[in-house]
């Protein structure tokens, strides 16, 4: 089962660069992004692969199975957890977006070419416009106010809670809730405008 | 926008939030005086409000006949084996139900994967797997017969269109997984599965024989004639051999599989 880069990647290393980037080293989460990007991407494709038609994925469940795979222990320190987990939502964001526009070049039959049958994550073409579009908005919020483009990836695309949200960036739960249900409606208008 | 716009935008957002949804419009329409862009801004924001919103209410990944099925029904699968319906996937691939239409019955056929099947651990775990239950017999250890392969002219892929399935005793039912997502199991309703998980590790063991990823998903919950539950421990494709190479280089700490909440020794 577990088959790609992990075994070869001992998990003390792992344990090392989260501990790492806890203390603030960013070339810590340099190494850690080959990583984790490899499993993610991998795991993403084994899931669509396994799940039959009408079931649904959420990259929360591939983010934490991920963590769990790369970490190989539940009881790993939160705050380490919480690191990865920022790591994790901005490589998510990345799998997703790749996939969108590589879908979409693969409709529009240009450029890209066909894709391999094992990375045809199936986006309808609705739902690639979309996070296409909710991509391009989120970073043009970034640009304005970078700590809700922060809590935006945190919560959509690393599935974190509220709670854990404020943990990791040390603001109340109250901020993160506020700042998330304006930077939603605003990022659901956006898409609406772009793709309706 | 600059983000002193976007921030009083931010600003007049959530005090409108806070007030009475019919006195919103009047709020913003005062908070803005002047500024007509500023009012539309807001207003096209929280008009999203409780709308409904796919990309955030519906997870956007769905997956589609892309994954597809190796066999479809009703195909003789290595010559040999009569598709009779597909019965589900997991981690190493699908399982079908199929009639051996050589020596008759009905068996369980598994695919692995064939990322799985290039890789020469998971096909070495594969044959571990069948070694090792052909050790151990016992009624409540599922049966796992052989390893072939069946080639496809037609999908000449990668891999040649070949795929590498397990042949095994078909079992119908739920797992122990499934029946406990139900709610929880009554101690007269627990007690003889727990007997008969503790015999098939017991007879395995007796063999030399250690299970290593015993978990709730790897308990088939089969009805007996009788409609009494025979509980089967299936899956040893991560067991080890004790007598042979237990413990050995093979063992690595760190490198262990199985489930990390569930170990057992």
């Amino acid at each position: 089962m577990s088959l790609g880069g992990i075994l070869e990647s001992p998990r003390g290393d792992i344990t090392r660069l989260l501990s790492e980037l806890k203390d603030g080293n960013r070339a810590a989460a340099d190494a850690l992004m080959p990583l984790v990007y490899k499993e993610l991407h991998r795991l993403a494709a084994n899931h669509m692969r396994r799940e039959r038609d009408g079931h649904t994925l959420q990259p929360t469940a591939l983010v934490n199975e991920t963590y769990l795979r790369l970490v190989k222990h539940e009881k790993a320190d939160w705050s380490g957890r919480a690191h990865f987990f920022g790591v994790a939502s901005s490589l998510m964001r990345r799998i997703l977006v790749d996939h969108a526009r590589a879908f979409r070049a693969e409709k529009r039959g240009g450029g890209m070419g066909v894709l391999p049958l094992d990375e045809a994550l199936a986006f309808t073409p609705t739902q690639s416009n979309q996070l296409l579009a909710l991509d391009e908005a989120l970073t043009r919020l970034t640009e304005w106010d970078p700590r809700q483009g922060r809590i935006v990836e945190l919560l959509y695309f690393g599935g974190l809670t509220a709670a854990e949200c404020a943990e990791v960036m040390c603001l109340s739960v109250r901020t993160v809730k506020r700042d998330w249900s304006m930077a939603r409606a605003w990022l659901q208008a956006e898409v609406r405008r772009e793709c309706e | 926008m600059t983000p002193e716009r976007w921030q009083r935008i931010k600003d007049i957002f959530e005090a409108a939030l806070d007030i009475a949804p019919e006195q919103r419009a009047a709020f913003i329409q005062n908070t803005c005086r002047g500024d007509d862009e500023l009012r539309a801004e807001v207003t096209r924001i929280i008009d999203q409000v409780g709308l409904s919103a796919p990309l955030f209410d519906e997870p956007f990944w769905r997956n589609d006949d892309a994954a597809g099925f190796t066999f479809r029904e009703a195909q003789i699968v290595s010559g040999r084996y009569r598709v009779i319906r597909f019965i589900g996937r997991g981690g190493m691939g699908e399982v079908y139900e199929v009639e051996d239409t050589r020596i008759g019955g009905r068996l369980a056929l598994k695919t692995i994967r064939p990322e799985s099947a290039s890789d020469r651990k998971i096909v070495a775990r594969f044959k571990q797997e069948i070694q090792l239950s052909r050790k151990v017999t016992h009624p409540n250890v599922c049966r796992v017969f052989d390893v072939e392969w069946h080639r496809d002219l037609k999908t000449g892929g990668n891999d040649g269109g070949e795929t590498n399935f397990l042949t095994m005793e078909l079992l119908s039912g739920e797992t122990l997984a499934q029946r406990l997502k139900r709610g929880p199991l009554s101690c007269a309703e627990a007690l003889p599965i727990v007997r008969q998980m503790a015999s098939a590790l017991n007879a395995a063991h007796e063999a030399g024989v250690i299970h290593r990823d015993f978990k709730p998903s790897n308990i088939m919950l089969a009805r007996r004639p009788d409609g009494s539950i025979r509980a089967v421990v299936t899956d040893f494709g991560f067991a080890r051999n004790r007598r042979h190479g237990w413990r050995s280089h093979h063992h690595r700490a760190g490198a262990d599989d199985g489930h990390p909440r569930l170990y057992v020794p």
